[in-house]
């Protein structure tokens, strides 16, 4: 294996260089090295190889003169340099390796590393505008985001905190910038179509602190689930007066049943008939009485339901139990309002009956511009204490509430029951 | 027997005058068409039974008109025809203490038997409710919580109403209605409900709206 004698001397000088050039900057990098707390590893590393390097750059400069002045060399030096040039160039291999592994992780290490640069720069490109001032409004730190967001809406640079929220709450905006709210949440929507929400908080006794959040998507959202509850709550209405129809629906159904059991029976009465006159003694009376009643139900036609049910139907009942029902005013021609009376009037009768024995139930309805009323008393028994509501009075009450009119139920010195509607209920149902 | 007919469709009043009418053990007292005159008449008149539909007119419902009844006059038999498959109205009538339920289709000869029997004492009622087509699910396949849930629904309340209203949370409703949904094939909720409504499967109680 080849020695330092043995390769020319370009080599030689080469080969000096490159030892001098490694412990040179190994130098550098220990002195940036030493600035750090951990790195023990490389740090004793580093500074071994470069003593070793340092000790054959020095045997071998001095070795150099021989090459040049034909010095003679001292023993010890000659066999140091006897020394196959492989193994000598080992450390200094190992050197400049170490420098380079620890050059490429300081690299990579200060790429993820935080530094104060990019603290100030991902600060400014937050999607969030910050501004942190003191109470008087002498701004401390804002963001690139926050002074776009002031010129845009105000039309003037960042100088004021104090100044800015007064206007973003309350003050002059641009043009170009629509205010959706005011106050203590101000919310702009600004020409580029997105919208933003201004929040001010106290940080603490020195600090104010002024956020602003892009909201476009969540004001976007809330606008389409704002839209599809008004069509849900149409559609709830629609469904509800749907149910109001199905009843009519129900009752043509049951009808129809009933019809079609009538036209069964007509058919057995027709069968009755012709069995009756083709036998000459046959007694026709069977079949025309299942005639009479067939043709009997038919022709009761199909009334039905609340426009049958009226004061008439109570005036007759209460008549049939010998009780007279004393009327003054008029029930309301608001359909609605005047079923809610009659409704009424029928939990009053039946009470007046059956709590009072009365034997006189006087009704009084009247009527103004703005209400329709009535009241029922009674020429009963007065009440022996409170009147507490029961199943019957507190269903009315529901129904009177629903129509946002008043209920009042009154036990001394006479039973009275009171019910004020407002004139403008709706006649499709309030 | 003095009997008092409730049932608000005039046909089929007739149709249960003629029933009664045509008896030799029964006589029709009055016959009306709401049951929010029934306790009056019961109360005005010696009433031994009563034939009373279930929704009658004036939104008057019949089985809350039983309860009433039944607490001042317990010895009057009441017996309640209907022609809505409604599940709940079976069990809320034996809750009351009703008599008798059976299904207004039935003919002369059925009716007087119900009279008959509930007069001896029997309490007569059908063994199940209809089992209806509803979608592509039957009636049955539904439980009681998820027709709860239905009832609701056709009276056109918000889901969040129905969870206050049934004391369950919104997210079980909407499951519900979702269960409901995939049982039977409809696309949304309106369809369940309209479809629940139309073949008279839960019929919400109008005082309760």
């Amino acid at each position: 294996m080849l020695d330092f004698f043995e390769i020319s001397s370009g080599f030689r000088v080469a080969f000096l260089a490159v030892i001098f050039a490694g412990v040179f900057v190994a130098v550098f990098f220990l002195i940036y090295l030493s600035r750090m707390e951990k790195q023990t590893f490389a740090k004793i590393s580093v500074a071994f190889f470069s003593i070793l390097d340092t000790v054959i750059l020095i045997i071998y400069s001095s070795g150099m003169e021989y090459f040049f002045y034909s010095k003679p060399l001292n023993e010890k030096t000659r066999e140091f340099m006897n020394i196959p040039i492989v193994f000598i160039s080992i450390p200094v291999i190992l050197l400049f390796a170490e420098i380079v592994y620890l050059g490429i992780r300081e690299l990579h290490n200060r790429k993820q590393s935080i530094t104060s640069n990019s603290i100030k720069e991902s600060f400014d490109n937050l999607p969030t505008g910050l501004c942190f001032s003191l109470p008087d409004g002498r701004i401390q730190l804002f963001n690139h985001t926050m002074s776009e967001l002031c010129y845009t809406i105000t039309d003037a640079e960042l100088q004021n905190a104090d100044l800015f929220w007064k206007t973003l709450a309350n003050g002059y905006v641009s043009r170009n910038v629509k205010r959706l709210s005011s106050g203590d949440n101000p919310e702009f929507r600004l020409p580029d179509g997105s919208i933003w929400l201004f929040r001010k908080n106290k940080l603490d006794d020195e600090k104010i602190q002024i956020t602003a959040t892009d909201i476009t998507q969540f004001h976007n959202l809330t606008q389409r689930l704002r839209e599809k509850n008004i069509v849900l709550a149409d559609m709830n209405e629609r469904l509800r007066k749907y149910g109001e129809n199905a009843d009519e629906l129900t009752r043509s159904r049951e009808r129809l049943e009933t019809k079609e059991r009538i036209h069964n029976s007509l058919g057995q009465a027709l069968l009755a008939t012709r069995h009756s006159l083709k036998n000459e003694n046959g007694d026709l009376s069977s079949a025309m009485e299942l005639w009479k009643r067939n043709i009997s139900v038919l022709k009761t036609g199909a009334t039905n339901n609340d426009e049958e049910y009226t004061l008439n139907t109570l005036f007759d009942a209460a008549f049939s139990a010998g009780i007279t029902i004393d009327l003054s005013g008029e029930l309301p021609d608001n359909s609605e309002i005047r079923k809610l009376f009659v409704i009424a009037a029928t939990e009053a009768l039946t009470n007046a009956v059956r709590h009072a024995k009365a034997k006189t139930l006087y009704i009084g309805f009247s009527h103004c511009a703005d209400y329709y009323s009535v009241r029922f008393t009674n020429d009963g028994t007065p009440p022996a204490k409170e009147i507490s509501e029961g199943g019957g009075m507190g269903n009315l009450r529901k129904r009177v509430e629903r129509m946002n009119g008043q209920m009042r139920v009154i036990s001394k010195p006479r039973y009275a029951l009171e019910i004020t509607i407002d004139a403008k209920a709706d006649d499709s149902g309030c | 027997m003095n009997v008092l007919i409730v049932e608000d469709d005039s046909m089929a009043r007739k149709l249960l005058e003629i029933y009664i009418n045509e008896s030799a053990d029964y006589e029709m007292v009055h016959s009306i068409e709401s049951a929010a005159m029934a306790e009056f008449y019961c109360l005005t008149n010696k009433i031994d039974i009563i034939l009373m539909d279930v929704c009658t007119a004036m939104d008057a419902n019949g089985l809350e008109a039983a309860e009433k009844i039944k607490k001042s006059f317990p010895d009057i038999k009441i017996i309640i025809i209907t022609s809505q498959p409604e599940c709940s109205f079976i069990d809320r009538a034996r809750a009351i203490g009703v008599d008798s339920f059976w299904y207004k289709n039935a003919n002369a000869e059925e009716i007087i038997s119900v009279l008959d029997r509930t007069v001896a004492g029997e309490n007569i009622y059908p063994d199940t409710t209809p089992d209806l087509k509803f979608g592509d699910a039957k009636s049955s396949e539904l439980t009681d919580r998820e027709l709860e849930v239905l009832r609701e629904l056709t009276g056109g309340e918000p889901d969040a109403v129905i969870a206050e209203k049934l004391h369950m949370s919104l997210r079980t409703v909407k499951a519900h209605i979702q269960n409901m949904r995939e049982k039977t094939g409809f696309r949304n909720r309106t369809e369940l409900a309209v479809r629940a409504r139309e073949i008279g499967l839960v019929i919400k109680d109008k005082k309760s709206e």
